[in-house]
């Protein structure tokens, strides 16, 4: 890019230059004024096209190149595994997530007390100075473990039935609920089976500082990120918390939203 | 120093399109008449053309790549291929494509619509992503706007719309409808100065979906991810009463980039919108 960026500037200043070369000669110089006039007036356009897609055209055309290298997915993860860096340029930019916890549904909510939430976020969004992302994602869970947790979850119900049983006098209407817990984790497995893919939905907040190095971006994205929880978490009375390792990584990375244990699907 | 943007870019290849276009059309008969004329109409299709790459370059990238067979390989196994409208990754033998969407909002939940069509969308929002069983993702990203110039705006809005209201109370009949509909919209625009003036702050945001369809080959996961932002756009869409259009080239690159990293500064966000 910085190697396009000095191309871009020579064919502007050579159009400029061999521009007010001919305006200043005035054409003095007859037909042979012709060709630095051509120059000049297809760097300018050249200039632009190079500059937006310089990066494919050139080695399209010079190498012959089909398939273009850029490093646009490449980040870098420091051992805390609570921020994102990238290098752009001469900058360090780095990226913090922290997820919104709402735990009560809209269904549970009067019509007011939508509308007031509904309010408190706009005025939340709209209070917080630097660019912030919100997003709300959907992602699979790994279906290997969350098989696992169900049927480590029945088989804990399987064992207080039998305890239950065991009881001289055993409570008939405990039985009874414990049966109906069974047969709700027996019908998720069953979905399971046929190939209901198991999602969850995660909300999370974005934010991004910027520095000349990277642990000042990191230290000025850290700080950002208790900016914004203590203003959205208080508007919006929730709790905000930072996120690390594969939570954080679920979130820019499709890994981690569609995991290895889908393949038994 | 003046950091050379896109917008600074192009801009100087315009201004120096047209200076060159102008020194041409200037020495035409030096240069000699067919001669001259070919190189004003250069200077003249240049700067066309360097206009349309600035305001369309985004729609002409992907005919471009298309046709050309170009496909881009963006690390860490993140491939665009001619097409730009979607990001294919293999991992480990399963393939992964994203596609993005724009969306956009015609009103703001709290501003112009009653309490009653506030609740309902909340609802419906919430009971579209629980029917969703796919990888997906809504993403707002937010920032503020100036405030001396929005209320600026605004004033001169509200000005030019009492000086309609005032024209046409003047004619001899004077028609209620235009009457009515001015008198809204200065309504409207004086509701809009009392929230700011009440504290609420102006600001700007950028709205994206994604989603990801996962397949064994490359097709089949382009497939699952195509079939999906259909499903979005029936399901999301109608929840929420939003536009939602995919996106392709580099308004697709720009959506993939801000999984990363969003500009921290409102001017450096808007300059690379």
């Amino acid at each position: 890019m910085a190697g396009d960026n000095t191309l871009v500037i020579g064919l502007l200043a050579a159009s400029g230059i061999l521009s007010l070369f001919i305006f200043v000669t005035g054409g003095t110089l007859g037909v042979l004024g012709a060709i630095p006039m051509l120059i000049a007036v297809l760097a300018a356009p050249a200039s632009f096209v190079i500059y937006k897609w310089g990066y494919w055209l050139i080695p399209y055309f010079t190498q012959g190149q089909r398939t273009i290298q850029s490093d646009d997915a490449v980040v870098e993860i420091p051992h805390s595994e609570d921020v994102v860096v990238k290098k752009e340029g001469d900058w360090y930019y780095a990226t913090a997530y922290a997820v919104v916890k709402i735990f009560k549904s809209v269904t549970n909510m009067s019509d007011e007390e939508k509308f007031g939430f509904m309010e408190l976020w706009e005025r939340a969004v709209s209070g917080l100075k630097p660019v912030t992302k919100y997003a709300v994602l959907v992602y699979m869970k790994d279906l290997s473990k969350y098989k696992e947790s169900i049927e480590m979850r029945k088989a804990k119900v399987q064992m207080e039935i039998a305890k239950e049983n065991e009881k001289p006098n055993p409570d008939k209407r405990r039985l009874e609920l414990l049966t109906r817990e069974i047969a709700m984790w027996d019908g998720i497995l069953s979905r399971l089976d046929v190939g209901d893919k198991p999602t969850a939905i995660l909300t999370y907040i974005q934010t991004t500082a910027k520095g000349a190095t990277k642990d000042a971006a990191m230290a000025a994205v850290r700080q950002r990120l208790n900016e914004i929880r203590s203003a959205v978490g208080t508007a919006l009375n929730v709790e905000i918390a930072p996120l690390s390792g594969e939570d954080m990584k679920r979130c820019f990375d499709s890994e981690y939203m569609v995991p290895h244990g889908l393949k038994e699907l | 120093m003046v950091e050379l943007t896109e917008r600074n870019a192009a801009f100087a290849a315009m201004g120096l399109g047209i200076f060159a276009t102008a020194v041409a059309f200037m020495n035409l008969s030096s240069f000699g008449g067919i001669v001259g004329m070919v190189l004003v109409l250069l200077g003249a299709l240049g700067i066309v053309v360097t206009y349309a790459m600035f305001t369309l370059g985004f729609a002409a990238l992907p005919l471009i790549t298309n046709a050309l067979h170009v496909s881009e390989h963006l690390g860490n196994g993140y491939k665009i291929p001619p097409s730009q409208d979607v990001i294919v990754r293999n991992v480990g033998g399963i393939y992964h494509a994203t596609m993005y969407m724009q969306a956009r909002f015609y009103e703001a939940a709290t501003s112009e619509v009653e309490e009653e069509t506030t609740s309902t969308y909340m609802e419906l929002w919430e009971r579209a992503l629980a029917g969703i069983k796919f990888p997906f993702k809504f993403c707002l990203i937010s920032f503020p706007e100036d405030i001396a110039k929005y209320r600026e705006d605004i004033e001169t809005q509200r000005y030019a719309a009492t000086i309609k209201l005032g024209k046409e109370k003047e004619k001899p009949n004077p028609d209620a409808l235009v009457i009515d509909k001015w008198e809204r919209e200065i309504a409207r625009l004086n509701a809009m100065l009392a929230r700011l003036t009440a504290g609420e702050k102006p600001m700007g945001a950028v709205m994206y979906l994604a989603t990801t369809g996962i397949g064994v080959n490359e097709e089949a996961a382009i497939a699952a991810a195509r079939r999906q932002v259909g499903e979005i756009r029936s399901t999301v869409a109608n929840a929420l009463n939003i536009e939602i259009k995919p996106v392709k080239g580099e308004d697709m690159k720009r959506c993939f980039r801000w999984e990363y990293y969003v500009p921290p500064d409102k001017a450096e966000f808007v300059s690379s919108l």
